[in-house]
């Protein structure tokens, strides 16, 4: 019983040994890499991309289990998670906002989930163990800080300008359930489906007739989809459901557009292309406004170098900047 | 103590309802992988890479919902049955008895888990993919290490709980585990005391979905963090240890 006893005891011993080493292990370098990488490009971003958005100017919270470790230049401090849960968002902090993103390895694993993008019950059970679930390419780690930089940029100076987009009353909407009806009606999706494509056929055109065209027959299909979606939901219903699109197109369309640029300034072809490809592809959920935003935000760079000097102080849905400046 | 160990895995792996039940759980198995009858989000799984997931989780699921049916009635059994007393008679401390009892239901779950995973195996081959059968294999065997936690833990709370409740108990608890990150995130945005109990009750809930995370990153060759896997040892061994000092009144 002796030998039980010392035998048992010492199982205790190296598993708690093991679990404070392994507990105890920092930031894996690679992630003070990445960031670096993206705070080399911040001045070519503020230069090239965004006018007024200064991405070095936020800390960025690296989470490693329940330690952040808090990156800024040449800065590093480590801080309990200010979150109870894993994911990539702004945060307002005491000291200003700040960037709060998974660690690379844990993005590997999460993919964009982390991100807070929707999928299906089914799929999030099962997606887990996909065989051709890939790692995270860096570039894309270094696009979705941005993504979120931008995230920081909005909240700290335009947040409430931007949520006016949204209904009054937008504490009695369930927007999340007019979604999942809407996302369930074949006639609709198909036409949001013929809205990116033509989004996407918009952005690869060279003939300045048929960029024109193609705006045209864009905000024609939008149209046809808005009164669809009307005659599903009801007048009432349809504008408040519009509002929220308008206002997810406006927030997080421009950070998906934002996540391209940085391909772009990264010269990753084959990042910009997945981007760019995805408006050829359904989305559900919530998603679908990212790539519509992104894709109205693209078409807008070809039409004006300007749209986006006011566009969060105006709080101007994507399309009516679109329609305005393709009237011209 | 290794005598008793055996005797009780023995006394597991006579009982004719384990081998009913995962005979039951392998034919569905089969059924979802090879019969190409499954649909997710309207999209029919026909392929391969696409029932793979499928199969994994599959097993997982009734691989953790047998450990909680295998280890909810064994420790009330040897009371009813009385072997307890005959068994305590003869000198084994009834921490011994405890211990070693439910250490034979993990084992009997991560076995049931096993033969799970052969169907699956079967699978791999009926596909001509022989080479993911290692790969899988170990990816199930840490998915186990959460069977031996919900049969530990089942094991534990049959010492003073009803089988009714414990049944629910620990049901409740597995999906609690798999459903960890959005609880958690649930339990964060609660006010008031009742938050604090939530949070509270997170803090002590294991963390299956981490371990899940673990053996798909080993799945598709992604790096692997191996401390939420020692943290699930850690668990069994608290767990195991609380056998200890868990006892009926009438021992």
């Amino acid at each position: 019983m002796k030998a039980f006893k010392i035998t048992y005891g010492c199982i205790g011993l190296l598993i708690i040994s093991l679990c404070l080493y392994f507990g105890s292990r920092g930031l894996p370098e690679k992630n003070r890499e990445l960031y670096n990488r993206a705070y080399s490009i911040s001045n070519a971003v503020e230069s090239r991309i965004w006018s007024g958005f200064h991405f070095n100017q936020y800390p960025v919270a690296v989470r490693k289990r329940s330690t952040e470790y808090v990156l800024q230049g040449r800065k590093e401090t480590k801080r309990e998670a200010v979150l109870p849960v894993t994911a990539a968002t702004a945060y307002k902090m005491k000291d200003g906002m700040n960037i709060l993103i998974p660690c690379k390895e844990d993005m590997d694993s999460l993919g964009q989930m982390a991100e807070g993008l929707s999928g299906s019950g089914d799929e999030l059970f099962t997606a887990q163990f996909a065989l051709d679930k890939e790692a995270m390419p860096d570039n894309r780690y270094i696009a979705i800080l941005y993504h979120e930089g931008l995230h920081a940029l909005q909240l700290d100076n335009y947040f409430e300008r931007m949520t006016n987009i949204l209904p009054k009353h937008k504490d009695d909407i369930d927007f999340n359930g007019m979604l999942g009806e809407i996302d369930g009606q074949t006639g609709i999706m198909d036409l949001y489906k013929k809205e990116t494509k033509t989004l996407y056929g918009i952005i690869k055109s060279k003939d300045k007739a048929e960029f024109k065209t193609g705006i045209k027959e864009y905000l024609a299909i939008r149209s046809e989809r808005e009164k669809a979606v009307k005659s599903r939901l009801g007048a009432k219903k349809a504008e408040d459901f519009i509002r929220y699109e308008n206002f997810y197109e406006l927030m997080e369309g421009t950070a998906r557009y934002m996540e391209i640029r940085i391909a772009e300034i990264l010269k990753d072809e084959k990042l910009y292309d997945e981007y760019l490809d995805s408006l050829q592809e359904s989305g559900t959920g919530r998603e679908k406004y990212y790539r519509s935003g992104m894709g109205i935000c693209l078409v807008l760079d070809k039409l004006s170098s300007e749209w986006k000097d006011d566009i969060f102080s105006r709080a101007v849905p994507l399309s009516e900047v679109l329609n305005k400046l393709a009237e011209v | 103590m290794t005598a008793l160990i055996i005797n009780s895995f023995r006394e597991k792996i006579r009982n004719k309802t384990l081998y009913v039940t995962a005979i039951v759980g392998m034919l569905v198995m089969l059924m979802l992988t090879c019969t190409g009858g499954l649909e997710i989000n309207g999209q029919k799984m026909i392929s391969f890479k696409q029932m793979v997931p499928v199969g994994i989780t599959v097993i997982n699921l009734i691989g953790s919902l047998l450990a909680v049916m295998i280890s909810l009635n064994t420790i009330p059994n040897e009371f009813e049955r009385k072997t307890t007393h005959l068994v305590l008679v003869r000198g084994i401390r009834p921490w011994q008895y405890m211990f070693a009892l439910t250490v034979g239901n993990i084992i009997t779950s991560i076995l049931c888990v096993l033969i799970l995973f052969a169907s699956f195996a079967g699978f791999c081959i009926f596909w001509g993919q022989v080479g993911l059968i290692p790969r899988a294999l170990a990816s199930i065997i840490m998915l186990s290490l959460n069977t031996a936690v919900i049969s530990a833990i089942v094991s534990l709370f049959s010492i003073k709980l009803p089988a009714f409740i414990n049944g629910i108990l620990g049901i409740l608890i597995y999906f609690m585990g798999v459903f960890h990150n959005m609880l958690t995130v649930a339990a964060g945005a609660a006010d008031g005391a009742g938050g604090v109990v939530v949070r509270g009750v997170m803090h002590i809930i294991p963390d299956f979905i981490a371990v899940q995370n673990q053996a798909s990153n080993f799945l598709v060759g992604n790096p692997v963090d191996i401390y939420p896997l020692v943290v699930q040892l850690l668990c069994i061994y608290f767990v195991l240890t609380l056998t200890f000092v868990t006892f009926r009144k009438e021992v």
